[in-house]
């Protein structure tokens, strides 16, 4: 055999790996099409101390309402929801992350059915909502305000306690569930529930403590109050920009909600008039427990990934989420085989 | 290869992927080796691999590799032709992410031609079981360096037709180091430098042979 015939040989190997390769990925991929966008991350079940589930998260971000209605389109919802989605999925390891962006009301309704059907009873869940808000003039009826709303229509909107039924039926069937609402007036969720953050007890053993209870929070954007939308042209919400800022330089490995929120309340009331407000959803089964964000860097995503523990997707620090597509968890090796 | 071969190859690649080849990593790597047998002077030759690691579990893996190649070699007392074939076969356990020590059987099976009048051709069947460290580290987003430290005894028998049979004990060490870069999502590329030692005795009637090989190899994996 010539150096000619292997270099053809070699040639031929290469591209039909490739081929097999591709295929492969695009089998993949079309058996994980789903509503929205799905898309698996790094796991962060390995040494925690507490029992710790999957990551899930839906994002929902609405900037593109009815043209010539009342509700205005937004500046910056959807960029909130994709930067708040690939912050959880790259940073965070929330492996399982469904995007709507500018979703009607089926669309966020089946979402949360979809969700609330594949939680399992130890996972982590966040549901994140950016847009518009509505408060009933008696202050008695709270709305979020689906991209298909019409004017002043509620039976097009989806009102704060169907909202909280949702949260509900995933909270029953799982261990923390968190709920986070940028909009206007989504303090109103919060009606009936415990007002501010958990008292904080920074003990070795606070997290484990903590972790291990039950926990339904509401993380709202502001009280019964109009928000902003777009703070110093960051292309942020005020909320939301000094949420990804505290998750973003966050350089605990664990970090719960209320720690997260006590500096995003004091940062946001600091800076805009607007106070956002945490608590529990009350009448869920909270136990006082917490949602805790465990931190996975970049550089530890991808020590995992090259020695196999880990899905690759993790490896492309995504921005643009339409890009993801949803992968099954693999462990392998990603380094060439060993030869002695 | 006909189009029916080749849609069965590819056919036969397709459903391994799904179901043979879950949870594996696949190389293929094109190696230039330069070698120098202390006998035989220097000689050069480009081979190609197929390596396979498949996770049995997060701390487990299996790994199998394919090597071969056929080159010319000449020198002024000796042309010689070689047919060269490594099998390596090893499992290996993952102390922390970084880390993994393999066990292993390794053959090397080589077939000798050459213009000398009282050996014109001979086999060398060369075996063993060895030891082996990988670690490597993550340098930069989606680029990792590695290293890679082996040592097996070896077996090795000699065939001809014209001298008979010679067996030896031996042992080698190999010494690799390489950069590992994600092109695509489950793809990488890589090259590395490898380095390695073998020595053999067989025996007071024969010549102890000692050789050395450097290899600069290319690499493209796909984990499955």
């Amino acid at each position: 055999m010539t150096i000619h015939s292997q270099l053809k040989t070699t040639a031929n190997f290469f591209v039909l790996l490739l081929i097999t390769a591709l295929i492969s990925q695009l089998a993949i991929a079309s058996e994980d099409d789903k509503r929205g966008l799905n898309w698996t991350g790094p796991s962060v079940t390995a040494d925690t101390p507490f029992q710790m589930g999957d990551f899930r998260a839906v994002i929902i971000g609405n900037n593109h309402y009815k043209e010539g209605g009342v509700w205005k389109n937004l500046n910056t919802a959807v960029n909130d929801a994709k930067t708040v989605a690939s912050l959880l999925q790259s940073e965070y390891g929330f492996q399982d992350v469904t995007l709507l962006k500018n979703a009607g009301r089926k669309e966020i309704l089946g979402a949360f059915k979809d969700l609330s059907n594949r939680v399992e009873p130890n996972d982590n869940v966040l549901v994140y909502y950016a847009g518009h808000g509505h408060l009933e003039d008696d202050e008695r009826r709270g709305y979020w305000i689906p991209s298909d709303g019409e004017d002043y229509d509620d039976t097009t909107f989806i009102r704060n306690s169907t909202v909280r039924d949702e949260i509900n039926i995933i909270a029953e069937k799982t261990k923390h569930t968190l709920l986070i609402s940028d909009s206007c007036f989504s303090g109103s969720l919060l009606r009936g529930g415990n007002r501010g953050p958990s008292q904080i007890e920074l003990s070795q053993g606070y997290y484990t403590k903590v972790g291990n209870k039950r926990s339904v929070q509401v993380f709202a954007a502001g009280g019964n109050e109009y928000v902003d939308d777009n703070y110093r042209n960051s292309g942020h919400s005020p909320f939301t920009y000094f949420l990804v800022n505290e998750l973003r330089n966050n350089t605990q490995k664990y970090i719960s909600l209320s720690e997260l929120a006590t500096n995003i309340i004091k940062a946001v009331a600091n800076n805009v008039d607007q106070t956002p407000e945490a608590g529990v959803l009350a009448g869920a089964g909270d136990e006082l427990g917490e949602f805790i964000f465990a931190r996975v860097s970049l550089k530890d995503n991808l020590v995992e990934v090259f020695a196999g523990r880990d899905n690759l997707t993790s490896l492309g620090k995504d921005e643009d989420a339409q890009t993801t597509e949803a992968k099954t968890n693999q462990t392998s090796t990603f380094l060439p085989a060993f030869r002695f | 290869m006909n189009k029916f071969s080749q849609a069965f190859c590819f056919a036969l690649l397709f459903i391994m992927t799904h179901h043979v080849l879950a949870n594996t990593s696949v190389d293929v790597r094109s190696e230039y080796e330069s070698w120098n047998s202390g006998i035989n002077g220097n000689s050069s030759a480009l081979l190609l691999g197929l390596g396979g690691t498949k996770s049995i579990t997060p701390e487990l893996t299996a790994s199998a590799g394919f090597m071969t190649g056929e080159y010319d070699s000449s020198s002024e007392q000796l042309e010689e032709t070689l047919n060269r074939n490594d099998i390596d076969l090893a499992i290996g356990y993952r102390f922390t992410p970084n880390v993994n020590l393999f066990v292993g059987y390794r053959l090397v099976q080589i077939d000798y031609s050459t213009n000398l009048a009282q050996q014109r051709s001979f086999s060398d069947l060369t075996h063993g079981l060895g030891i082996g460290v990988d670690a490597f580290q993550v340098v930069y987003p989606k680029t990792a360096v590695y290293g890679r430290l082996g040592i097996s005894g070896l077996f090795s028998t000699i065939d001809s037709d014209q001298t008979g049979t010679d067996r030896g004990l031996g042992f080698s060490t190999g010494i690799e180091g390489g950069i590992v870069y994600q092109i695509m999502e489950r793809t990488n590329i890589g090259v590395s430098l490898k380095q390695q030692s073998s020595t053999v005795d067989y025996g007071d009637n024969s010549t102890n042979w000692k050789s050395n090989y450097v290899r600069y190899g290319i690499s493209l994996g796909h984990l499955f």
